[in-house]
């Protein structure tokens, strides 16, 4: 009971502090103060992003410990239940760090720029109230759930899962309600003409909310996954015995598994979010992708290019641990290839432009239409299906294929046969169509490569349906640089999550609320992406350490337990 | 410190590094909010046509219209005033269609005067400049 109270009360006193800030704010007279030396805007821009980056943290970790630890439950799988309750372990702390920085960030972007934080107080006042309950109620639960680890065993472990359950489903609305106030910024809705805020519920349900949730949920669980992965490696790393070795191999693989499986998802929540945002006012589309902000997408392409060739290098590595991995060595240069190609013409900029401004054309003067966005959505297409090709290579090494299944072969020869045309034949098409209906057709041939994808797998599990194995896979047995590959990986998963995080804000240019109140501060324009980049790396790195803190704080705490 | 969180910390800056050494290798543009001009009704066409040239640039009608003879998203813009008078132009301003969003409203969000200007530069579009400030009044 002491333990809850000690919880709560950082909970407590940073809500205090954010009040404390949010009263203060409505007694200044100017519309923007500023912060010595360090810019009042890069403050609440390392804050806000920090905070989001522990709140995605924060979000993916239950999902991804209530997935292992079902999965531990159901095949009564050790290893998976300690990996979960390893994970669930750092849960405490990191809600506490969260808390501590949202409170400093509601305090300093209150203070910093009252006109507009007064503005989303006005309307949103319910939805603040909203927020304090459910976060209180999230780290109630969060803190029963880790204190009854060990009490809720056995047939009692039911219960747990639905603790979990329920930790889920309120950190999930925790998140929905903050996404309200994100996503009206970017496509404010129930509006007067006059600026004023008619109708919550459309405010709320703007052209952005569903999209903005959609995209960061999934994004969460496969930052989750990545980071396990990271942790896994970083511990692989300093390991003294095979044992915890082969513990850590293991956790590394499962976590990048839930990484790549959640992110392949992504591109598809983001043509989505795309497509709202098109919908909502195409020229903030078009600046978004193609004007003044068309170097985020470059800089995008060549992260996830990090993310997806780190990914299947490490999964290559892999092989060798995999008795028969040997045999499908030989293919992978060409994978690696493809993968290299594919990132090029993702890389390409719509225009290199420095600015809206200087917009005359839309195409690249070299590489012209191959920087616009149809065949960036191919490449993107087809580098997901070669991370699947990795992943089923990885699969089959270390079986004998039974006889007579050569049809499934076929099948998902065909299949993959089917992906490649679909992409080629919509890549074709996209030239004679606006990018409205481009951006739908891209969501179709995400949905049938979904479906196909889908079959694959199907295809798959007939395929090697009761496969012999050529014998156990010998965890521990891997490269140390296959590890280098997994931090790597983990390292610009934040990167890129900041990266866009950064993007977000920038599409909505000079305006706090796009269109509805204008950013009048000295920071109303963009800064270089030079010093964007500056400031996205301090605030990676500085994750980073706030995470190293809480592992370090929870190693400790396990000699204890 | 271990050798492991030596490691992790190596690689960390090598990555962040890599991309922020990239970040500033690309030619780089800060962006700036567009300046609100003040106007008067002593302003010659020719006058407002200059000031209308740069709006056309920093309201983003570059986006998706060209002056040069090539067509983008919109119709080339070269020859427009041969196509149109003041007051369509103006009309297509302020309502916008359905791909093209009024340019009273954001993220153009100009107003009555820089519409002026607007249509003074597009009437320099094959023809010569010839509203004045007062001339062009918002739809009703
Ligand atoms: C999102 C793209 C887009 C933007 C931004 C845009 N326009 Fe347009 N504009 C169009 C399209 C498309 C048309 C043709 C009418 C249609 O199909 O809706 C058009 C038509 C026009 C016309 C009539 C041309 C003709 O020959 O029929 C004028 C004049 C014009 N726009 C001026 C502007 C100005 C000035 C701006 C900047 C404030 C601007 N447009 C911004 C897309 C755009």
């Amino acid at each position: 009971m002491s333990g809850w109270v000690k919880k709560q009360l950082i909970l407590f006193s940073c809500l205090l502090v954010a009040i404390i800030g949010i009263i203060a704010a409505f007694n200044l007279k100017a519309d923007y103060y500023d912060f010595p030396i360090i810019e009042a805007r890069t403050v609440v821009w390392i804050l806000a992003q920090t905070m989001l980056l522990f709140a995605a943290f924060i979000l993916a970790v239950p999902v991804f410990v209530l997935i292992i630890e079902i999965g531990g439950y159901l095949t009564k799988n050790e290893r998976m239940e300690r990996l979960a309750k390893d994970f669930a372990r750092l849960l405490p702390i990191s809600y506490s760090i969260t808390a501590i920085l949202g409170g400093l960030f509601t305090f300093a972007s209150f203070l910093l720029f009252p006109k507009y934080m007064k503005f989303m107080a006005g309307p949103f006042k319910g939805t603040f109230l909203l927020f304090i309950i459910l976060i209180t109620i999230e780290s109630t639960i969060v803190y029963l759930y880790w204190t009854t680890w060990e009490k809720l065993q056995g047939n009692k472990k039911l219960q747990h899962i639905m603790l979990g359950v329920a930790l889920n489903v309120v950190g999930t609305l925790v998140m929905m309600t903050a996404n309200i106030w994100g996503s009206f910024q970017l496509s404010p809705a129930g509006i007067s003409p006059d600026g004023v805020v008619t109708s919550i519920k459309s405010a709320i349900f703007n052209y952005t909310f569903w999209p903005l949730n959609i995209h960061r949920f999934i994004a969460n669980i496969s930052f989750g996954g990545f980071l396990c992965a990271a942790y896994a490696a970083y511990k692989f790393l300093s390991s003294k015995t095979e044992e915890d070795k082969a513990h850590y191999d293991w956790m590394g693989y499962t976590g990048t598994f839930v990484g790549v499986a959640t992110m392949i998802f992504l591109p598809f929540a983001g043509y989505y979010f795309g497509m709202e945002i098109y919908s909502y006012n195409a020229q903030m589309g078009i600046t978004f992708m193609g004007g003044a902000l068309s170097k985020i997408w470059l800089l995008q392409a060549i992260v996830i290019a990090v993310v997806f060739i780190g990914t299947c290098y490490y999964l290559w590595l892999g092989l060798d641990r995999i008795p028969g991995g040997e045999r499908y060595k030989k293919y992978l240069p060409y994978l690696s290839w493809g993968l290299v190609i594919t990132f090029a013409v993702w890389a390409t900029p719509r225009a290199w432009v420095a600015s809206l401004e200087d917009v005359a054309g839309g195409t690249h003067p070299i590489f012209g239409t191959v920087g616009v966005m149809a065949p960036k959505i191919t490449a993107v297409n087809l580098a997901i299906l070669g991370v699947i090709v990795t992943f089923l290579i990885n699969r089959r090494a270390g079986k004998y294929i039974p006889q007579g299944r050569e049809m499934f072969k076929y099948m998902q020869y065909i299949l993959i046969g089917l992906i490649i045309a679909v992409n080629i034949i919509v890549l074709y098409m996209s030239y004679h169509v606006d990018s409205a209906v481009r951006i739908k057709m891209s969501i179709y041939t995400f949905l049938f490569m979904a479906v196909a994808i889908g079959f694959i797998y199907f295809f798959d599990g007939l395929l090697l349906k009761g496969a012999q194995i050529r014998g156990q896979v010998q965890w521990g047995k891997m490269a140390q640089r296959s590890q280098y590959a997994l931090i790597i990986v983990a390292v610009s998963n934040i990167w890129a999550m900041a990266l866009l995080g950064y993007g977000r804000a920038a599409a909505r240019l000079n305006w706090h609320v796009y269109g509805v109140l204008q950013d009048t501060s000295k920071y109303a324009g963009l800064p270089s992406m030079g010093r964007a980049t500056v400031i996205i790396s301090m605030i990676t790195l500085l994750f980073l350490f706030l995470l190293g803190v809480v592992f370090k704080l929870t190693a400790t705490d396990k000699k204890e337990v | 410190m271990n050798s492991g969180t030596l490691k992790l910390i190596i690689a960390a800056l090598l990555i962040t590094g890599f991309y922020t050494w990239f970040g500033n290798s690309i030619p780089q543009t800060a962006w700036e909010a567009p300046k609100k001009k003040t106007f008067t009704p002593q302003m010659k066409p020719s006058e407002l046509a200059v000031e209308g040239k740069d709006i056309f640039k920093s309201a983003g009608c570059g986006v998706c219209h060209s002056v040069t003879g090539e067509k983008l998203r919109g119709p080339d813009l070269s020859q427009v005033s041969t196509r149109m008078d003041s007051g369509v132009m103006a009309a297509f301003l302020y309502s916008g269609t359905a791909v093209m969003p009024p340019a009273v409203k954001p993220p153009a969000n100009l107003n009555d005067d820089e519409v002026t200007a607007l249509v003074a530069y597009l009437q320099t579009l094959g023809g010569k400049a010839s509203v004045k400030i007062g001339d062009i009044k918002p739809l009703k």
